[in-house]
């Protein structure tokens, strides 16, 4: 079960999510920092409602923990297709 | 380009809203980022039995076609293929096409729908692991069998509904399981639970039902829950539906060859052995979740409402949101399905024409009514609390919103 | 009886002093309102670029700091993605080339041996580099660094030493009595300490308001671009000239030019991503990315390596550099006052400088002679 891949972009597995809040990660951006789930194309689309459940389960107490925030481009988009 | 109001998804509430105003004197642009129209009706196709008899039918991808020739036909621009990949100002919504870099509207009207949660599960990313939404486009829009032997995994009103088109459409799906029970596919999914949301989609399947419980089956449901525990499965369209078996993994070298399945007792734990069932594909249901990138990215309050679907834009009864000038319509506003989507984008163009100083073909109050009224007659539900949501979403307005 | 001291930030610069003030065998607390690298050293770019760094005791720092890094990883147990694959400023017009001539000669008077290249050889060491390049500097020994694992490894080994680290606890203010800071009150509790360090950046400021004093730091905003994975394609770090000038520039004139300040940074992480930035703008506070500034950026890119217009974005992302007026940080006590120093305004010179600001910060809170005459950086210059 641990190493279940968590994050498909960046091959992060649950025993690297789980290691992550063991060393204090309380927000989905704190797991991203330590261990590049996010990180990649999807930019958390596909794993960040994984990751939140289990950040919610291991904080317990009914906490939500900061999410990470869409930033522009919302997708991919190649450099030349976009400047001036 | 410039534009009254600016649309980004062309799904069924975005292209409901763009001929709403385009009939009443608005010049509007949808923007899409797939390569046709359509969003999520491309690739339903299932009987509804709420429905009129001559309406019963409800093809996706036909209503889909309909919209969007009714929508070129009467001027909307349609962009398809494009990335609405950031928005700033009021408005410029910022386009990665080869000749038209960016839209200037007066209004934006976001429209993105939502996205599946993934559901993950040890083997997960192997061929022939995929998600439901994917195995549903395929099967219906695209005609493609996900596999030869396909087993569903998570018992849902989606998943149910795909199951019934996949074998309507003559895969042979092996059976419905129940998600692994562990931390990383949240705690929603023990045999009671599934049970009592198989209420949700009994609008759905009722002649399967019929055929196998006889005409009083929409009745029996509520006792169901009780009946859990005595029976292990239900037959619907011929396909056993496993409340009592959990999956564990997925298992293949080079690609999906079979899956481990553990029995569980009705509060989700395991009980009894495992077994190995061959299959070459399995399907992947945990739910939808409203689509907020590009909402993130305008500014404007979001709030997280997990009867709605997750996180969804702070808006109000008329489809405002906190910005002045910002709209939002359909799945984006929490998960409900097509039809409710249509009504949405119906009343949010009927307010954006009313804010422009403009009037719609029917009011705002005569919209929010058409819009509890597809709610009622919504034949899947694909949330169990969306009334609690909705009343709390309407609570925090009152509070934070502007009036 | 152990040295209690309290640090205040939990990103590059206080984490690298609570590693070396627990080395020294102090009795260290790190406190962060959020986490680790929440705060600007989580939206840094990889250089560790001496050659951008101002002739003068900044120069010093730098070279004294990248000493440290080579042995870093070692000492950390760390992979930290260290590089020494050198630095190119890359020139593109007449006015940059003199600028850039007059900052080699400083910089080769201070013992830097940077060179002076021409496009041609420019483009032999960094493939792909635009047919109207000038000129470039050269020199093999710039390096980079991944700065996220920087902080989480010094973090992890200051706990290793016995640090103790709070996280979501946000200082609420400093503790005094008389003239002496005695301790910090958190949302949670009051701690007590025989010396505060304060490392919070651009929130620097408003933990030393409430006791008089003024620390002049402003948020300067950068933006950086994310690229999808790419195969290796940077062989050396590349700043453009514009970066350097727009860096250190004063006067609006500049500004109404350029508003988003822009000139190129690329460096190319360990995963294949290329981090391109990126911009210089006084908005505040402010977080939020801005897409035409993404444009922008993306034009000085293509610009400089006409390759990247085939390149996918991925991600931008925005952080609030510490700035100060004269381009250093201020380090060091606290004058009039006992028990509080302050280490920030490090303005985009954040990750060159964590090691030796731990080092030299550590030696000043314990009491010791700093290794280097520190008063270039002390809070008292602003006086005058």
């Amino acid at each position: 079960m641990n190493d279940m891949i968590i994050c498909r972009c960046e091959g992060v597995c649950l025993s690297e999510v789980l290691d992550a809040v063991e060393d204090g990660a309380n927000s989905v951006p704190g797991i991203k920092k330590r261990v590049r789930v996010g990180m990649g194309y999807c930019q958390g689309r596909v794993c960040q409602p994984i990751v939140r459940d289990i950040l919610e389960s291991k904080l317990g107490n009914g906490t939500k923990p900061h999410l990470q925030r869409a930033q522009n481009p919302v997708r991919p988009v190649i450099l030349g297709d976009i400047v001036r | 380009m410039k534009v009254d109001v600016a649309i980004i998804g062309a799904g069924p509430s975005g292209l409901t809203a763009a001929i709403e105003m385009i009939e009443n004197g608005l010049t509007v642009a949808v923007i899409d980022e797939y390569y046709r129209p359509g969003g999520r009706l491309l690739g339903q196709h299932y009987e509804d039995p709420k429905a009129a008899p001559d309406q019963r039918v409800w093809n996706g991808k036909n209503i889909a076609d309909q919209l969007e020739k009714k929508a070129r036909g009467l001027g909307v621009h349609i962009f398809t293929n494009v990335t609405a990949w950031s928005v700033s100002e009021k408005w410029k919504i910022h386009l990665s096409h080869p000749k038209i870099n960016m839209i200037v509207s007066k209004v934006l009207l976001l429209a993105t729908g939502s996205a599946e949660k993934a559901l993950p599960i040890p083997g997960w990313t192997l061929p022939g692991g995929i998600s439901i939404g994917a195995a549903q486009t395929f099967t219906n829009l695209h005609r493609v069998a996900v596999g030869e032997k396909v087993l569903i995994a998570g018992i849902d009103p989606l998943s149910l509904s795909v199951m019934i088109e996949m074998k309507n459409a003559g895969i042979d799906v092996a059976g419905m399981v129940l998600p692994p029970i562990s931390p990383a596919s949240g705690n929603h999914h023990t045999p009671v639970q599934t049970v009592a949301r198989l209420k949700d989609v009994a609008g759905l399947a009722p002649n399967s039902f019929i055929r196998t419980f006889g005409k009083y089956a929409l009745a029996w449901f509520p006792r169901l829950i009780a009946h859990a525990l005595r029976f292990n499965f239900l037959k619907v369209n011929g396909v056993p539906i496993h409340l009592r078996k959990s999956i564990v993994r997925i298992e293949g070298s080079e690609q999906v060859e079979a899956v481990i399945l553990q029995s569980v007792s009705a509060d989700g734990k395991p009980v009894g052995q495992a077994e190995r069932m061959e299959v070459d594909a399995v399907c992947l249901s945990a739910g939808l979740y409203p689509l907020v990138d590009l909402a993130e990215t305008t500014g404007c309050t979001l709030v997280d409402i997990p009867e709605l679907g997750g996180v969804i834009p702070l808006h109000g009864p008329d489809m405002t949101t906190t910005i002045n000038g910002l709209f939002v319509a359909g799945n984006i506003t929490g998960i409900e399905g097509a039809k409710v989507a249509i009504a949405q984008g119906q009343l949010a163009a009927v307010s954006i024409l009313k804010s422009l100083g403009k009037n719609g073909s029917i009011t705002v109050q005569e919209a929010k009514m058409e819009m509890e009224k597809a709610r009622i007659q919504s034949p899947l539900r694909f949330l169990p609390n969306i009334d609690e949501g909705r009343t709390k979403l309407n609570k925090l307005w009152e509070k934070e919103g502007v009036i | 009886m152990s040295y209690k001291v309290i640090v205040a930030g939990g990103g590059l610069i206080g984490t690298s002093i609570a590693y070396y003030l627990a080395k020294s065998g102090a009795e260290v607390t790190l406190i962060d309102s959020k986490d680790i690298a929440s705060g600007t050293s989580g939206s840094c770019d990889r250089a560790i670029m001496i050659q951008s760094k101002k002739p003068g005791p900044t120069l010093d720092l730098a070279i004294k700091s990248a000493a440290l890094y080579q042995d870093l990883e070692e000492e950390l147990e760390v992979d930290l993605e260290y590089r020494k694959s050198g630095g190119m400023i890359i020139i593109e017009t007449k006015e940059e080339l003199k600028v850039i001539k007059d900052m080699v000669a400083l910089q080769q008077k201070s013992g830097v041996d940077v060179r002076l290249i021409s496009g041609d050889e420019a483009r032999k060491r960094q493939p792909g580099l635009s047919e109207d390049l000038l000129a470039s500097t050269w020199w093999e020994h710039d390096a980079e660094v991944n700065p996220l694992k920087v902080s989480f490894a010094m973090a992890s080994a200051a706990r290793r030493l016995g640090a103790v680290i709070k996280l979501g606890s946000p200082v609420r203010n400093l503790m005094t009595e008389k003239n002496r800071v005695i301790g910090v009150e958190t949302s949670e509790e009051e701690l007590y300490a025989d010396a505060v360090v304060v490392a919070a950046g651009v929130w620097t400021p408003q933990l030393l308001k409430p006791l008089g004093v003024d620390v002049p730091i402003i948020p300067r905003q950068g933006q950086i671009l994310v690229s999808e994975r790419l195969p290796p394609l940077l062989r050396t770090g590349i700043l453009s000239a514009s970066y350097i000038t727009n860096k250190l520039r004063k006067g609006a004139s500049r500004e109404a030019a350029d508003p988003f300040g822009v000139g190129l940074a690329i460096g190319q992480t360990h995963s294949g991503s290329l981090l391109i930035g990126g911009s210089r703008q006084f908005v505040g506070y402010n977080t939020e990315t801005n897409p035409e500034v993404t444009q922008k950026i993306g034009e000085v890119a293509v610009r400089a390596f006409p390759q990247l217009a085939k390149v996918r974005i991925i991600r931008t992302f925005t952080g609030l550099r510490p700035y100060t007026a004269d381009a250093k940080p201020i380090l060091g006590a606290v004058q009039g006052m006992d028990g509080i120093y302050i280490a920030a305004g490090h303005e985009g010179d954040g990750v060159a400088l964590a090691p030796i600001t731990g080092k030299i910060m550590a030696q000043i809170v314990c009491g010791e002679e700093p290794e280097k005459d520190m008063r270039a950086f002390s809070l008292s210059r602003f006086k005058q």
